[in-house]
């Protein structure tokens, strides 16, 4: 699974998340802090008319009645006459001096100083003013409250984006099972194992349409597959009896054949013939190869003397001489024998066709591969020949004899079958190379 | 006297490039061009080895190998064929072939491995011979049998199983082989696939009367009685 992609959606999820927690806290505190305030209003409110109530004008002055033990009046409430001399304080409070320059003010009744929030109401007889009556009250129990309300809320907003990002993460990982799954699935099965698919089970999903549409895709490409295997081996089959046809004609002719021309002749026919077939199992190892490469050992020296071999009465009709080099201990191969023959014999054949006297094969171990070099004494190719010559179809400027130019496109398609390549490198001298899995 | 050697290939041309070629290495040669002629003539001809060729028009070579093998003709088999994969070859030594040689072939190599299977003799023997079983004609281009009663039509994979068994008369034949045998290379046949194949042969053989033919080795193999 990309772990990139679980991270990304969980930060994604964690930051939408908190951003509205953040506007919920920050709605909740506004609107709790807006109640708190009316609440102190409300409050103040009655302890002015409270005050008010609780006081006689007679003959344009003012007294107050008193209520013993009203602790309400007494809690924080001032009266004043026209002449802002108090009449009534609290028996304790600090806001004295806030509360008198309150009472000269005609606007604003209402201010607030040291934690304490002051309402001043007149006290009128006749439209006269005879004096002011300052009710107040102590704003810290409220500031307390919302000091508390909204720590709370902060530790609560954290606890929940805890929860919420640990969720989304578990959620996630259960959701991209599946996934994971398939990529586990998929992991385990070669490239030539398309005959193998994804598991559906329901539900509807959307990973279910994902795996569906690749288990369709890995059907169309089985099927090209092996259409392919077929039509090669259609096609092998039936050059097969008109090839064997062939030789065996050849080869009665030419033991009844005393003219050293026509003898020529016969056995260049035989060695087109044997070159063909070399092609025809090149051509069905290559379809072979897709669907099962074969990943048995083999020896390197033996499967370049294997394809010397085969190239060596073709090699001496031509004067060519053949040789294996090898570092003297055993090269193994994770290539079936046959296998690493059918790679390495038309890089070989194609060497045979263009030197001038000699085709050595050097082989060797680098790290985790092997690699045979197969060079020549020949004009070797050319810049642009090097790529172009493992192109199905195309032949080098010095290619001598008949060849369809199949040989090279089809080493390399069998060599990368097998997890191995092979490249030709530019003159002079024909230098090519098969790599091949080491063991 | 020159060993004989009996060709099965249906190309005429090919036929009689293997027959110059075969004689001029010193063996006397009988070409057939259908299984059917080769069948009805093996015993007749009476070959020292014989060679066949797997694509032919009315039959599997190889069908053809098992039949020769029921009929009691033990010789050497060597299998001629236009498909080289494993699978292919490992299906012709199953059904009882000697060798195995790829078209196209050099003469020279044909007979060298003629001259190489020959030597060797081979571990047939003549199987009908003194085991004191019913024998069975099986006809590889119909995929039939021929028996006391009459004739047994098979499908391809019960003519195969059949064709195993009675290569083998009186013997128990182990079920990898008769799978091996009756099977392409690689299929996957399950354990009670094999045993229904035996008991469908078992009622076609009691629906025309026969008694019982196949007997069972439990955990082993089948065996013809």
């Amino acid at each position: 699974m990309r772990p990139g992609l679980r991270r990304r959606v969980v930060l994604a999820t964690t930051c939408a998340f908190t951003i509205g927690l953040i506007l919920l806290l920050g709605g909740f505190n506004w609107f709790l802090g807006k109640q708190l305030s009316s609440d102190a209003d409300r409050i103040l409110r009655s302890r002015a008319a409270a005050q008010l109530a609780n006081i006689e004008v007679s003959k344009g002055t003012v007294r107050v009645n008193e209520t013993p033990g009203d602790t309400f009046l007494d809690g924080q409430a001032w009266v004043f006459d026209h002449n802002r001399r108090v009449l009534e304080r609290p028996l304790s409070g600090q806001a004295g001096q806030p509360a008198r320059r309150l009472a000269a003010s005609r606007v604003p009744s209402r201010t607030e100083a040291d934690d304490t929030r002051l309402l001043a109401r007149p006290i009128r007889q006749a439209g006269r003013r005879l004096g002011t009556v300052v009710a107040g009250v102590s704003l810290s129990p409220y500031e307390h409250t919302q000091r508390v309300a909204f720590i709370a809320s902060g530790i609560l907003g954290l606890v929940l984006l805890a929860f919420v990002s640990v969720l989304s993460r578990r959620t996630l990982t259960v959701a991209l099972r599946p996934v994971s799954r398939m990529t586990e699935q998929a992991a385990t099965w070669s490239e030539r194992d398309l005959h193998r698919r994804f598991a559906v089970r329901p539900p509807e999903d959307e990973l279910n349409a994902l795996a569906s549409t690749l288990n369709g895709l890995l059907g169309r490409l089985d099927a090209s597959l092996q259409h392919e295997q077929r039509f090669s081996a259609e096609v092998a089959h039936e050059l097969r009896t008109p090839l064997a046809r062939q030789r065996a004609e050849v080869e009665l002719a030419s033991r009844d054949c005393s003219d050293p021309d026509a003898g020529r002749a016969l056995r260049s026919i035989l060695r087109d013939v044997d070159r063909m077939t070399v092609m025809i199992d090149t051509l069905v190892a290559a379809a072979q190869a897709e669907a099962d490469p074969g990943r048995n050992l083999s020896d390197a020296l033996t499967v370049a003397r294997e394809a010397l071999e085969i190239v060596g009465s073709e090699a001496s009709e031509l004067g060519i001489r053949l040789e294996v080099r090898s570092p003297g201990k055993p090269l193994a191969v994770c290539a079936d024998r046959d296998y690493a023959v059918q790679v390495l014999l038309p890089v070989v054949s194609n060497a045979v066709r263009h030197a001038s006297g000699e085709v050595r094969i050097d082989c060797s171990l680098t790290g985790e591969i092997v690699r045979f070099e197969v060079i020549d004494d020949g004009p070797g190719l050319t810049g642009p020949e090097a790529t172009r010559v493992f192109e199905p179809g195309v032949r080098g400027a010095s290619a001598k004899g008949t060849g369809a130019g199949l040989g090279l496109s089809l080493a390399r398609r069998l060599a990368r079958s097998a997890g191995g390549e092979v490249s030709g490198a530019t003159g002079p001298g024909g230098r090519f190379e098969v790599v091949l899995p080491a063991a | 006297m020159a060993p004989l050697v009996v060709i099965v290939e249906d190309d005429d041309e090919l036929r009689e490039l293997l027959k110059r070629g075969l004689e001029a290495g010193g063996f006397a040669v009988r070409p057939h061009a259908t299984s059917t002629t080769a069948l009805s003539a093996a015993a007749a001809d009476a070959p020292d080895a014989i060679i066949i060729d797997i694509g032919l028009p009315d039959a599997d070579g190889r069908d053809l190998c098992q039949a020769l093998r029921a009929a009691g003709i033990g010789v050497p088999v060597i299998f001629l064929t236009a498909r080289a994969a494993l699978s292919d070859r490992l299906s012709g030594f199953h059904m009882g072939g000697d060798d195995y040689l790829v078209k196209p072939f050099a003469l020279e190599e044909l007979v060298l491995r003629l001259r190489a299977v020959l030597r060797r003799g081979n571990g047939h023997g003549d199987p009908a011979a003194g085991s004191g079983v019913a024998e069975l004609r099986l006809d590889p281009a119909a995929h039939a049998v021929q028996t006391e009663a009459g004739r047994i039509d098979l499908t391809p994979t019960e003519f195969r199983v059949l064709a195993a068994l009675s290569a083998r008369p009186g013997e128990v034949v182990r079920r990898r082989d008769l799978i091996s045998a009756a099977w392409p290379t690689g299929a996957i046949v399950h354990e009670n696939t094999l045993d229904s194949y035996i008991a469908r042969i078992r009622r076609k053989f009691r629906a025309r009367g026969e008694g019982e033919q196949i007997a069972t080795a439990h955990g082993v193999g089948y065996k013809l009685v």
